[in-house]
Formats: structure tokens, C-alpha cells, sequence
């Protein structure tokens, strides 16, 4: 007889199972379940994933959920038609969207109207059977479901307890002639996962494993069981083992066919989606490329064939209109992405590089035989205006026909080793020792864990060490609550909450959906990513600036072979600037040395885990340089790789390999980049490396070489860059190093009224606009406006902004009030504008009342008083000036630094700068010859610990004449590791590595700069 | 005149009290992300300072000693002060943890102020604690004067001495502490050179009251402490004593003695805290929870007498301590239908002989343990009551008569199922059965568990609860029939 599992919950119904969806698909396979139903609690979280496990492993996966009512009764339900699945999503919908995150309880009266479709049962010791209104509830079922579609279910865990329960189902099934059903309440797949369980409970209840009682497990039965197992369980009840078997017959729906449609884009009369496709694509064509070649109409032609043959022209048309809204709309917009290799999408203005004349590869974004949408992503300006077009999409489409895709949370290192001390009644402050014992930032994570914990406190022959690193084991990596994508929306023709659960996010005004972007995309669900970038909100800004200041700059137009940018880009002159300004990327320029566009294209990509890893960045210099000579892997590669000195960088290059090569189709090859780059299939990638394999063979390519090939491809589908992705990039990364170079001003206000972003800190771009001859004048109510702006004598004035605790309202009132009249003193200030005591006690230390006071003591002195609204009047001010000293320079220091977080003053190094002995400034390394013994000491505004690098350390220290920059090695980081990641000051000894264009200095000895307490604004640290 | 004794650094002092610590040494507090509270002169020269994290500290000097706060420490370091406060006068103000102020007034004055503060800070280095000490004629100078001094001030011109004193030596607010320090206002002479009205109308009512106290001019009075009476006796004894009569004459003297002082202060005793010195230099101790407080010598001496009847120690006695924890008489209305021990005391004595006799663990209230594991019991102490041990359960079914404990037995299975079993207890054929019911728990610890039970009627018709762990098999209880 076969048995089906009809009541399993993953770790998807968050801390109430312990198993993957994909673990339990695997292990239904192993017992030769025929079919298993996932019902998470109250949501469809795991069912994609179930879906997609139970496609490979060969068994039926059922779709349902449990539903907590809100007479707290969790009532579970299995879709039996696409109808069911679409009245459970709306229903799930709607009692999320009505309640609260934590609280959103299906009413009683909501199932009539979506009962349609569904099957339901009557649940465990949470269910209907719960607190002894039994019979109420039943008949409320069997009025909203139907007498077929309600079956008793009942559970058999080796409880005595629960057998009283079961007697009770079974009495009632006799009385009312109701099917009995059977279920095993799964958990977790395997026995062993219940200990994950237990310690999700004790998070639940706020508890530990020691005082949880009788609230955890009392056996671990709730596992998946063979139907043999259940069978000889429920001998004496054989109908309800094969009521598992009807039901599951019954069940008709599958994710499969979903019944998604992207929306329909609405087309004049007369017009089709593809024609009017082709139209727009023609139109903005001419636009772009002028008059049109043949080349280019060719390539237009078979990009729109594809796109039509495939049904995607919708999805270009309503991609298309909402780059049209940012457009009208004033939103700086760039698609990115694979996007960037279609000339459709160049002519519609989606992207913003000629993918023709860059020679890319379309089958990288859509090739015949695609199954699955196009990716189009649009990196827009962060903050106000991306949720500006974020906020259009959910108008256009409704809170049901939108919504951001989620971002599953996982357990991690810490988070899941702190439930599990917790749960297992360790000490937090094991915990914290444990937590500290993590590399942070990008560092490679090297300590065991069993040596961890021992370092923790934990020794291996502690009597809990051996629970807590099982229980570490299997909760890594389980999901821990669900979030937001970034930017990934979805949206639906018709209801998207049709097609899956949406719920609040805890963003206000932002509905999420229950699965993650893979989920939607392997269920073809379309996503659109919006992503904000800090840079793309400085351009607008800075283009803006150039506008209203008459000296209007085009983004489309900047000269691509402007000298003076390339200069700044070989000298690693790029504070600041986008892609290009982190150390690595700044120690590399002036090896790579870029001399046109495409050499800022290499220089994005070969800073990337992918070629560092894959060993790429070296040979590629070599070559570049000519220290090494140019050679390919076969002789046929040399049109594929030639561009990159015969080392592959790009993705595309990856798949013309395997065209080449192994005879791959444009489809074949980008499948055989997913296939790389996807983690979760093995047995899908060991598939095409085979197919990949002998397509080599065929083709004569020998063994040593095809592995060759083979190895650099599985380092790169991972972390290489698209050449689109790259080229796109580069053109941002392009524009902003123009700006620095050209419209210096307006470049560095963007950047200062758009912080916190990029490496370095505020204070640091103003001591480089400063070096760059750019003079920045401090913050003045009689000046400043809220932001940052250029003045006449094209100085930047710091604005309000920078003040600390200032808010916008109070910022905008002193800009207004200014407009309106000037300030005629201090107390016309106060009574105008009124602001805050904090406030105008910051803005007196910081000088910013200077030119309504004496000096920053004066100032300090005078808003001391209370304010009096009679001396509003500036002939009745009866102020003098005030007894006090006025502040000395590194007072002034201080107070700017505590004031704004930056300083127009004199470097904080200037200041010692005669007590140093012995130590070098910035501007005086480049003279120094290689080998050279040199000190150097400054402010660190910048400590990295790559994860690429091997674990040496790169430190950045700021004086008054610039950057510099020192290495450290592992050995002497660790032995220094206090003072390197505690000081603001650093005095390091070493020697200068000044070879191949790139100047270091290799640290021997490294020490804490203490001049009394130097003040410091924070550094940016990435270690 | 007024005495200001001071232990400087207390929080730090306190920490290192009975350490062997050279070196820096800093101690953290618990509570404000473990900065650096206060930090010895060795670390002050490593520019090491309050306020920086351990790690900070570290970085400075990774030989830095840093130390959590020790509030027992730091208790007694303020009962020291009090005392040498008391020793200069009966008015002590125990001004803040680390610093008190006495009122030397009503004493005759002194030959040398400064001699009788070299005497008092002699007096704290004999018991290894520095100390400042400063005389002056208002509290608060002289508060200020302590902080200022490394070990004896006396102040005599007010205006004077608190011209070059730093404003940091001010217990001021944050906030006017910010002001001044944003004003650069460094001294209590700089800001007693400011307009006096204009400042006072910037700084308000705060900064007027600190600078009257500074001036000399407000005199406060002083919150004096009234010393606690504690209701101690001890004995060194010459000789190690080798029986128990001559520990019980004493402390049969001490409770007399203590009682009468109790009965005298209308208190009574609600704990006995017995220490008894022993000739490896060790202590045993033993702490007698009343069970209804009393004065009542013989009752006391009888909790005393029962347990030390049962005592047997390796070492000998060379001393006996005694210490009564005494509270307010407390006369407790019963429930109506609640029926009181006739005398809890002697059930308190009654229970006492039982521990002695079966060891600590083994009486109290038995209470079902919060688990699924069966017939799990711990025993809950009866004074004072603890109920949270005890859960109730809804009883269904038939009655279990539980073994306690269970009984070995034979069990011959048939695939898995119990089939026959054969005992002392019972013995037969299994007719019916129901089961396996299988619990578990403990998976975390070494004390994991794994139990199968089930429930089996043999031919003769009785119908009992079987256990099964790994091969063993034991009858659990038998179901009570009607």
C-alpha cells in the first residue's frame, strides 16, 4: 500500500522544523515515499525549493500549508487544484498584508471564500482537535471545505498521551462518517535532526534545554517514516494510511503549472507587443547609433526575432517604459548586467553601451532554446529617488500585483552557535568570546571549530562540546526569518498574490513575496532588480551642479579618451571614485597603467575573487607590461582571448571557449555557465563538464589543455565578471574619475551630500580635494546651505549636513530663513530659526556661528544665555564680547572633529608635524628609491584585509601632503594586531617597494602616533 | 574642622586587594561596555586612561592587567574607611563608595592637623591601602582638598586653595562639566574669574551652588551613618579541641549572650551562621536557616546541638565562630482553614536529625520533575517552601501503582512485542499489549536518556507497565483494576 506524507514542515516554517526542504525531498526518495506535501507555517517559503528537489529526486511534491486561526488552532491545508493554490496564496495574502509581521491570524470567516481548491485535515496537538471545541471547528470545516474535502488526520508519534486524542478522531469519524487520514506531523527528515528542533523551541519560548521541560520533543518520531513503517503504525486503521494515496491522486496542482504571466504591456491600437517593440527599438536605434548599418540591423533583427519568438517582448516593453518614467521623472538610470550585451536593449535606452561596437556576445543575456527570463538589471540613484521608482512599480501594479522579492536569512557562524549556547545554557560570555574569534569583514574564516569553542571556553572534553558542534553542524545554514531583496521586484499580470503568499516587509510601504530571487526564477516568475547606487546618485547630483552652474556636462557625451582622466587613473589618483578607489584596485592601476576605455573595463573586472583566485591578475600584468609573453591555451582561442592577453576575464569569454572549442550552441554554453556558477545541483554541473569534456575530445583539444581550460572555467562561472557587467561599470567608474579630473567641485559635493558611501570617510575626500587644489571652506550659518555647494569663487562650501545631530528640517530653516533675510546677529538666528540647544552648542564649537559671534568661544558663550525673544530686535541685542580664550588649533581640531566627523583646518599631522623626527610625509615617497629604509606616520583612514591577499594587511595612512600606503605581513599582524586595529595615529617603519609603478612600504615595525590624544574622525575597516 | 579620608582609585584598590599585581593595571566596569573604569599609575604612564576598551588598552600595553570589579572587595575596603573614620569621630558622613567625611567638632583639636593625617594614612598603609586624608573648615573643601592630594591637606584659606585646583576634582554634571570644558575652562581659578552674573545666568543654579561649596562659604550638613550592630562572637581556642562538649559550652555562652541582645533590640534570629576554624588553617562553615525566627536560646542552641552530634571532621577545631543574621519579630496571620505545624522549629529539628542521618540530598518535598522522563523526582527544600518544584497533571485512566523503585524482569519478545514475562513481582503470558511508547530526552548532556514503554495484561489478568532500556526490562507499576 502506498503511503504519501501529507504533513511535513521544513525549516521554512521558521523555528518550528529543523530540515531543508531539500533534505526531506531527498530522504522521502530514500524511503520510497511516493509523494510528500510540504505545509510550512503559514506560508509557501519552502515549497519552490521542495519543488525543485522533488523534480530531480523523482518524487511528488504537494503543496499546502498550515494556517494559524485566530482562535490559535493551526489548521493545515493541501492544494488540490491551481484554483486551491491560488485562493491560499490570496488567503495567506490577505490575513498577512491585514496583521501585523508577528501577528496575522487567518479569521474563521475568511476560509469560505477561499476554500475553493483545498483540501483540509484537522492538524496535530495544535489543530483542530486542541482545547476540546472539536466539534465546533469541524463543522465550520466541513461548512467552508465541503464533506470531501475535510478529513480527520490523525498522528501516531509513540505518545501515550496523544492516543487519548486519537480515540477521540476516531470516535468522531465513525459518529459524523469522516475519512480518517493518517500523517506522521513531520519535522525533520531524520531523527537526528530533532535536537535542532528542541533548540528552536528554546528560542521560541525564550528558554534554555535545561528548563524547557515538557516543552521540547518527548521522542524524536516526528521524522519521515517508510509507508511500510506506517503502515504496520496504523495497522488497526489501514483506510487512513490509504486515504494518504487518494488524497495525493486527488491533487492535481503542481508548481509547474503556477498560471504566472508577466503583465501584458498595452499597445496602441493596431499594434502588437512585437511591433510596437520593434518600433521603439528602431526608433531609439537611430537615436543612438545615428544612421543604421547593416551590421547593426542585423544584429537588431536577430535580437528581435529571439525576443519575439520567445514571448519576451512585453518584458522589454515594460523594462522600457519604466526606464521612460525615470526619464521623465529626472532619475539617473543604467541597466546592468547581461542586459548590456543586447542592442535592444542599447536602443531602448535600457543600457548604455553599444554592445556591437564593444564586439559582446548576446547569447550571454538570451539565446535560443531560453527558458528562462532575461535578466535586466537597473542600477538607479540610492536613497529617495530608486524608492521613488520603487514606489511606481507598486502604483502601477497594486500592493497585490508587486512586490520585492525575499532574501532568506540563514544561520551563520555566530547567529547559529548563539542560539545553540543559548540553548544549551552556556554563558554569554562564551558566546562573546566565541563571536570575537570570527575573522570579520572579508578575512577567510581558518580557526576549527572544535578549536574555537576551546578557545571560547569550550574545551572538546566538556560535557556539552560534542551536543554543540552536532547541533552547529546541522543548523548552519538553515533559515533563520526571511527579509527583503535589495532591490528585486516581481511583478504579475493580473494578482501576483494569486501566485504567491505576499506579505509586509518590515520596511514601511513595501510588500514582500515568500520566495527568493532563485525560487522565482526557477519557477519563471520574472524579477527586475532596482538597484540603488551610491555613485549613480553622486553623477546626478554633480551633473545637476555642472547644469545649474553653466558648465553642463553630457553623461552620453564624455570623451572616452580624455588624457587628463587616464593620468589620474594611472597615478591611482582615485579617491573617491567608483570601482576603482579601494586599495587593491589602487596598487594595480599603475601597473595596468590605462590608457583607453577598455583598459578601465579590465581594470573593474581583474580586481575580483574570480581572477585573483583563479591566479589571472599577475599573468595578465606580466603580459600587459611585457614581462611575460602572450600565449593562449589553443591557438583557436586567440580571437577569443586576444583582447585580454590570452587570460580569460570576462564570462563571455567563457562561453565562446566552449563554442569554440567543444562545438557548444550559444544555449549549451550558457548553460554550462549556470551550471558552474549554480551551487545547488553537483550532479547538474558534473553533467556538462562531461558533455564539455567530450566536445574538447571531439575537437582534438588534448586531455592537459581541456583541464587547463575546465579549471579556469569553474574558478570563473563563480565570481568572474560579465564583459557587459564590466563595461557598464566602467562606464560609471569612467564618468566619475572625468568629473574629479573636470568639474572637481561639483564632484566632491556630490560625494560629501551622498555619505556614507564608498571606501574612505568624509574627511578624507576633503583632505583630497584639498591636495587636488580644490579649497573647502567650513560650515557657516551665514553660508552653508543644507547641503554641500560649490560657491561663486568655486570653493566648496561644507554644508549643515555634515553638522552632527543636525536634522534636515532644522537645516532647510536655517537655508530658508537665510534666503528669506540674512542673519542680522545671533539672536535674530535664534528667534528665526530656533534651533536646538545641542545644535547651536554644536554649531558654536564647530565655528558655524562665526560672522555672527567674535570666535568659536564667543559664540559658545553668547548661545550659553538663555534666549530672549525681546532681543529679536538687532538694535536691542545686548551682547559683548565674551570672556573667554579663543580656541587654540588643535582645539579647534578637536571641536571640528566631535562637530562634523571632518575638518577644513590644518591637518591634524601638521600639527606635530615638528615633533616627528625622522618621518616621512606622503608627498615624499615617490622619491625614495626601492629598498629604501623609510618611517611614515599619519592618521589611518583605511585598514583592509582582503580575503584574496594571502592575509597580509593593507593599512592607508592620511597626513597633511596625502596618502600612503603600507603592507603588512601576517606574521607582523598578528604581533601588532592591537595597535593596528585600536590606534587612529600609526607610525610605521619599513621598507619602500617602489618596483613596477606600484609604491609600498613593506612594514617591519609599526607603533601607536600619540601626541596627547590626537583627535581623529573614524577610518573605514574592512578587516 | 572636617576630615575628608579618601581611598583614591577605590573601584581599582578594591580590585587588587590580595593580588600580587606590579605591572599597569586597570579595572573595567561591567555595565558600560567593560571600559576602563579606573587605571594604576604604571598604565597612566602607557597612556592608558579611563574610558578606552580593554582591547584599546591592550594595545597600548599588552602586559596590562585588567580586572573586573570586586563588590565584596570593595565592601570591605568601605567598612576599613567607616572604621577609621569612626576611629577620628562618632559624625561620619559615608559620603560616596570610597570616601567619607567626619565632623571633628565636638573633638579637641589636635596638636598638628597634618601629624593626626599622617597618623590615619599610616593606619590604611599598614593594611597595604593608600589613603589621602584632608582637613577643612566645610565638608565639601575638604572633600576637594582629599581628591587633590596624594596624602594629607589641610585647607585654611579657602579662596586660596581652590583657585589651582582642576574643575575635573568638581563633581559636576555632564552637561555643565561640557560647557565648561567647550569654554576652556580648566580651573576652579579661571571660573571664579568669569562675570560672576553673566556666568551665573549662562550656567544656572548648579554651577552657583559648586562655587559657593568651593568658596568656603556653604557649610552642609553631614548624612552621618549610625554603625550597624553585628550580633557576632567568636573563640580562639590555645589548644585544638578533639570533642564537641567544649564547642558546645561555647556557643551554648555565645547564644546566651546573643540572645539577650537580640530580646534586648526586640529582633530575633532568622539565620545562624556557624564557622568553625580548623588546624590546617582551613574553615568549616555551616549556615541554619530559622525556620520560625525566634530568640528562644534553647531552640537556637538545639539546631546547634543536633547538627553537631552528627558532625565528624578530619581536622580539629582551633576556634569557633558564631554569627546571627538577625531581623524584625514578624507575627504571621494564618488562612482560615490552614492548620500550622504545632511546632515548626522542632520539625525544623526533626528534619534536621533526618538529614544528618541520610545525607543532605535526601529530604524534602518530592515534586515531579518538568519532563517526560518517568516518575522523574527532585526533592524541594521545606524551608523556606519552594513550590515551583511541584506540577500537577490531570489524571486519566487507570490508576498506576508505581514500583519505586522498578523491578528487574525476564521478557521474551516476538518481534519486538513482549510476549511473556517472568519475575518475582509477576510472571505469565502477555495477552494484550498496547505500545511501544518511546521517550527520550537529555540528548545534550551526559545524563541522556531513551526509554520504550508498554503497557501489557498477562493471562492472569493482571495488567502492568513495563520498561524497556537497551536489554533490560523492568516492570514499572501495575494498573490498578476495579
Amino acid at each position: 500500500m502506498n503511503y504519501v506524507e501529507l504533513h511535513a514542515r521544513s525549516a521554512f516554517s521558521f523555528l518550528r522544523g529543523s530540515s531543508q526542504p531539500e533534505m526531506l525531498a531527498r530522504r522521502a526518495a530514500e524511503l520510497q515515499l511516493p509523494g510528500l506535501a510540504l505545509l510550512d507555517r503559514d506560508g509557501l517559503y519552502g515549497t519552490a525549493r521542495l519543488h525543485a528537489a522533488a523534480r530531480e529526486t523523482g518524487i511528488k511534491s504537494l503543496v499546502g500549508a498550515e494556517l494559524t486561526m485566530e482562535d490559535d488552532c493551526v489548521l493545515p491545508v493541501i492544494v488540490e487544484t491551481r484554483a486551491g493554490y491560488r485562493n491560499l496564496c490570496q488567503l495567506i495574502t490577505t490575513a498577512k498584508l491585514r496583521g501585523t509581521k508577528t501577528d496575522a491570524p487567518i479569521r474563521w470567516s475568511d476560509l469560505p471564500e477561499f476554500a475553493g481548491g483545498l483540501i483540509a485535515l484537522t492538524g496535530d496537538e495544535e489543530g483542530v482537535f486542541q482545547n476540546g471545541d472539536a466539534a465546533r471547528r469541524v463543522e465550520r470545516l466541513l461548512t467552508a471545505f465541503g464533506r470531501n474535502n475535510v478529513f480527520l488526520e490523525i498522528q501516531r508519534h509513540m505518545v501515550r498521551e496523544e492516543e487519548r486524542r486519537n480515540q477521540k478522531i476516531v470516535a468522531m469519524a465513525q459518529a459524523q462518517n469522516l475519512p480518517l487520514v493518517a500523517t506522521n506531523g513531520v519535522t525533520y527528515h531524520e531523527k537526528k535532526a530533532r535536537g535542532v528542533l528542541d533548540v528552536f523551541t528554546c528560542a521560541r519560548h525564550h528558554t534554555h534545554l535545561d528548563q524547557a521541560g515538557r516543552l521540547l520533543a518527548a521522542n524524536a518520531e516526528r521524522c519521515l517514516k517508510s509507508g511500510a513503517e506506517m503502515t504496520r503504525l496504523f495497522a488497526d486503521l489501514p483506510e487512513a494510511i490509504a486515504n494518504t494515496a487518494r488524497i495525493a491522486e486527488r491533487v492535481e496542482f503542481s508548481l509547474t503549472n503556477l498560471g504566472y504571466e508577466f503583465p501584458r504591456f498595452t499597445v496602441p491600437a493596431g499594434e502588437s507587443m512585437d511591433s510596437w517593440l520593434r518600433k521603439q527599438t528602431y526608433e531609439g536605434a537611430r537615436k543612438r547609433y545615428g544612421a543604421i548599418s547593416e551590421k547593426v540591423k542585423a544584429q537588431l533583427e536577430r535580437e528581435l526575432l529571439l525576443i519575439g519568438k520567445l514571448g519576451f517582448s512585453g518584458y522589454f516593453l515594460i523594462v522600457w517604459d519604466i526606464v521612460q518614467f525615470c526619464r521623465e521623472e529626472n532619475i539617473l538610470m543604467q541597466g546592468r548586467g547581461s542586459a548590456a550585451n543586447s542592442a535592444v536593449c542599447y536602443s531602448l535606452g535600457i543600457t548604455a553601451c553599444d554592445p556591437i561596437g564593444c564586439n559582446l556576445l548576446f547569447e550571454r543575456f538570451l539565446s535560443e532554446g531560453c527558458t528562462k527570463w532575461p535578466d535586466i538589471d537597473l542600477d538607479l540613484p540610492s536613497g529617495d529617488r530608486r524608492e521613488r521608482v520603487i514606489q511606481e512599480i507598486y502604483r502601477r501594479y497594486g500592493r497585490h500585483g508587486a512586490a520585492m522579492t525575499a532574501n532568506v536569512i540563514t544561520y551563520r557562524g555566530k547567529s547559529a552557535m548563539r542560539e545553540i549556547g543559548k540553548a544549551l545554557n552556556f554563558s554569554p560570555d562564551i558566546m562573546d568570546r566565541f563571536s570575537s574569534l570570527y575573522a570579520s569583514g572579508d578575512f577567510p574564516h581558518t580557526l576549527d571549530l572544535t578549536a574555537q569553542l576551546k578557545q571560547a571556553g569550550i574545551p572538546q572534553d566538556h560535557r556539552r562540546a560534542a551536543a554543540a558542534i552536532g547541533l552547529y553542524q546541522r543548523m548552519y545554514g538553515l533559515p533563520r526569518h526571511l527579509g527583503q531583496h535589495s532591490g528585486g521586484m516581481v511583478i504579475c499580470q493580473g494578482e501576483l498574490s494569486s501566485v504567491v503568499p505576499l506579505e509586509n516587509a518590515s520596511m514601511p510601504g513595501r510588500v514582500v513575496c515568500q520566495w527568493d530571487k532563485d525560487d522565482c526564477e526557477d519557477l519563471g516568475i520574472i524579477k527586475v532588480d532596482f538597484l540603488g547606487l551610491g555613485m549613480m546618485a553622486v553623477l546626478q547630483d554633480s551633473l545637476e551642479l555642472c547644469q545649474r552652474r553653466g558648465r553642463p556636462v553630457d553623461l552620453a557625451q564624455i570623451p572616452k579618451d580624455d588624457g587628463p582622466t587616464y593620468d589620474l587613473l594611472c597615478a591611482a589618483d582615485t579617491i573617491g571614485t567608483f570601482q576603482v578607489e579601494s586599495r587593491a584596485q589602487m596598487a594595480t592601476l599603475p601597473r595596468l597603467k590605462p590608457r583607453c576605455f577598455y583598459d578601465v573595463c579590465v581594470e573593474v573586472a581583474i580586481i575580483r575573487p574570480g581572477p585573483i583566485q583563479g591566479k589571472m591578475v599577475h599573468p595578465y600584468l606580466n603580459r600587459r607590461e611585457g614581462f611575460e609573453e602572450v600565449t593562449y591555451f589553443d591557438e583557436r582561442l586567440k580571437p577569443v582571448l586576444e583582447r585580454t592577453l590570452g587570460i580569460p576575464l570576462f564570462q563571455e569569454q567563457l562561453l565562446k571557449i566552449a563554442m569554440v572549442m567543444a562545438d557548444f550552441s550559444g544555449a549549451e554554453a550558457e548553460e554550462l555557465r549556470r551550471a558552474l556558477s549554480f551551487h545547488r545541483s553537483q550532479e547538474r554541473m558534473e553533467k556538462v563538464c562531461v558533455k564539455l569534456r567530450e566536445g574538447m575530445k571531439k575537437n582534438g583539444v588534448k586531455p592537459a589543455t581541456a583541464e587547463a581550460i575546465l579549471q579556469a572555467m569553474q574558478s570563473f562561472a563563480v565570481y568572474g565578471f560579465p564583459e557587459s557587467h564590466a563595461i557598464s561599470f566602467a562606464l560609471i567608474a569612467y564618468a566619475s574619475c572625468y568629473l574629479k579630473v573636470h568639474r572637481p567641485q561639483e564632484f566632491y559635493v556630490g560625494l560629501l551630500n551622498n555619505q556614507p558611501m564608498g571606501f574612505y570617510s568624509s574627511n578624507t575626500l576633503i583632505q583630497d580635494a584639498k591636495a587636488r587644489g580644490v579649497r573647502v571652506r567650513p560650515v557657516s550659518v551665514i553660508e552653508s546651505a543644507y547641503d554641500c555647494t560649490v560657491g561663486d569663487d568655486d570653493s566648496i562650501r561644507l554644508g549643515l549636513r555634515v553638522v552632527r545631530g543636525m536634522t534636515a528640517a532644522t537645516g532647510r530653516r536655517i537655508e530658508e530663513e537665510r534666503i528669506r533675510r540674512s542673519f542680522a546677529s545671533l539672536d535674530d538666528f535664534r528667534f528665526r530659526v530656533a534651533p536646538a540647544k545641542d545644535i547651536l552648542r554644536t554649531l558654536a564649537s564647530t565655528g558655524a556661528l562665526n560672522g555672527l559671534v567674535d570666535h568659536r568661544r564667543d559664540g559658545l558663550w553668547k548661545i550659553a544665555r538663555p534666549a530672549d525673544e525681546t532681543a529679536a530686535l538687532p538694535l536691542q541685542s545686548r551682547q559683548t564680547t565674551a570672556p573667554l580664550a579663543w580656541m587654540n588649533p588643535s582645539e579647534r581640531l578637536d571641536a571640528d572633529f566631535a562637530g562634523t566627523g571632518v575638518t577644513t583646518g590644518p591637518h591634524p599631522m601638521a600639527l606635530i608635524r615638528g615633533e616627528l623626527d625622522g618621518v616621512k610625509c606622503a608627498g615624499d615617497l615617490p622619491a625614495l628609491r626601492h629598498g629604501t629604509r623609510a618611517v611614515i606616520a599619519g592618521l589611518v583612514i583605511c585598514r583592509q584585509r582582503p580575503g584574496t591577499a594571502k592575509g597580509n594587511v593593507f593599512i592607508s595612512l592620511e597626513d597633511e601632503t596625502g596618502v600612503s600606503n603600507a603592507i603588512v605581513a601576517p606574521p607582523l599582524f598578528e604581533r601588532y594586531r592591537l595597535v593596528i586595529t585600536q590606534e587612529s595615529f600609526l607610525k610605521i617603519s619599513g621598507v619602500i617597494q617602489n618596483a613596477r609603478n606600484s609604491l609600498l612600504l613593506k612594514a617591519q615595525s609599526i607603533e601607536a602616533l600619540r601626541y596627547g590624544e590626537l583627535s581623529a574622525p573614524q577610518s573605514h575597516d574592512f578587516h | 574642622m572636617f576630615a575628608c579620608l579618601l581611598l583614591p582609585q577605590f573601584r581599582l584598590a578594591a580590585a587588587l586587594r590580595w593580588r600580587d599585581c606590579h605591572g599597569p593595571a586597570a579595572v573595567v566596569d561591567d555595565h558600560a561596555k567593560g571600559l576602563l573604569l579606573e587605571v594604576n599609575e604604571a598604565a597612566a604612564a602607557k597612556n592608558i586612561h579611563p574610558g578606552l576598551t580593554p582591547a584599546q588598552a591592550m594595545a597600548r600595553d599588552l602586559r596590562v592587567h585588567i580586572l573586573p570589579r570586586s563588590p565584596a572587595q570593595e565592601e570591605v575596603l568601605n567598612h576599613i574607611l567607616l572604621d577609621r573614620a569612626l576611629g577620628l569621630s562618632p559624625d561620619v558622613e559615608a559620603t560616596s563608595p570610597g570616601l567619607c567625611v567626619a565632623d571633628l567638632r565636638r573633638r579637641p583639636k589636635p596638636p598638628s592637623w597634618h601629624g593626626l593625617g599622617d597618623e590615619v594614612v599610616a593606619r590604611f598603609a599598614a593594611e597595604k591601602l593608600r589613603a589621602s586624608v584632608a582637613f577643612a573648615p566645610t565638608p565639601d573643601l575638604a572633600l576637594l582638598a582629599a581628591k587633590g592630594t596624594g596624602s594629607v591637606a589641610v585647607v585654611y584659606d579657602a579662596s586660596a586653595f581652590a583657585g589651582s585646583l582642576p574643575v575635573g576634582a568638581l563633581e559636576l554634571s555632564s552637561p555643565l562639566a561640557g560647557t565648561l570644558r567647550a569654554w576652556g575652562i580648566t580651573t576652579i581659578g579661571q571660573w571664579l574669574a568669569l562675570p560672576r552674573a553673566d556666568m551665573i545666568e549662562r550656567l544656572g543654579s548648579e554651577a552657583a551652588a559648586v562655587l559657593q561649596k568651593v568658596s568656603g562659604r556653604s557649610k552642609r550638613p553631614l548624612r552621618l551613618i549610625r554603625p550597624t550592630v553585628p550580633y557576632t562572637e567568636a573563640f580562639d581556642f590555645e589548644h585544638e579541641v578533639n570533642t564537641t562538649e567544649p564547642l558546645l559550652f561555647l556557643l551554648r555562652r555565645f547564644l546566651g549572650s546573643l540572645t539577650e541582645r537580640l530580646q534586648a533590640g526586640h529582633r530575633v534570629a532568622r539565620c545562624l551562621q556557624l564557622g568553625i576554624p580548623l588546624d590546617d588553617g582551613s574553615t568549616y562553615g555551616r549556615s541554619f536557616t530559622i525556620p520560625a525566627p525566634t530568640s528562644d536560646l534553647d531552640v537556637l542552641f538545639r539546631i546547634l546541638d543536633t547538627h553537631l552530634s552528627s558532625l565528624r571532621l578530619e581536622q580539629r577545631p582551633v576556634g569557633l565562630r558564631l554569627e546571627i543574621e538577625a531581623g524584625e519579630q514578624n507575627g504571621n496571620q494564618l488562612g482560615l482553614f490552614e492548620s500550622a505545624l504545632r511546632d515548626v522549629n522542632g520539625f525544623g529539628e526533626t528534619l534536621a536529625r533526618l538529614k544528618a542521618l541520610l545525607g543532605e540530598g535526601s529530604v524534602g518535598v518530592p515534586g515531579k520533575l518538568d519532563t517526560f522522563r518517568p516518575d522523574a523526582f527532585a526533592l524541594a527544600p521545606m524551608f523556606p517552601p519552594d513550590a515551583a518544584v511541584l506540577r500537577e497533571e490531570p489524571a486519566y485512566g487507570i490508576p498506576l501503582r508505581r514500583c519505586r523503585p522498578p523491578i528487574f524482569v525476564t521478557v521474551e519478545t516476538k518481534a519486538g512485542i513482549p510476549v511473556r514475562l517472568d519475575s518475582n513481582f509477576a510472571r505469565g503470558t502477555v495477552v494484550e499489549t498496547a505500545g511501544p511508547f518511546r521517550l527520550s530526552g537529555d540528548w545534550w548532556d551526559e545524563q541522556r536518556w531513551r526509554t520504550e514503554e508498554w503497557d501489557v495484561e498477562l493471562d492472569g489478568g493482571a495488567m502492568l507497565r513495563l520498561s524497556r532500556s537497551g536489554a533490560e526490562w523492568k516492570v514499572e507499576g501495575a494498573y490498578e483494576l476495579c
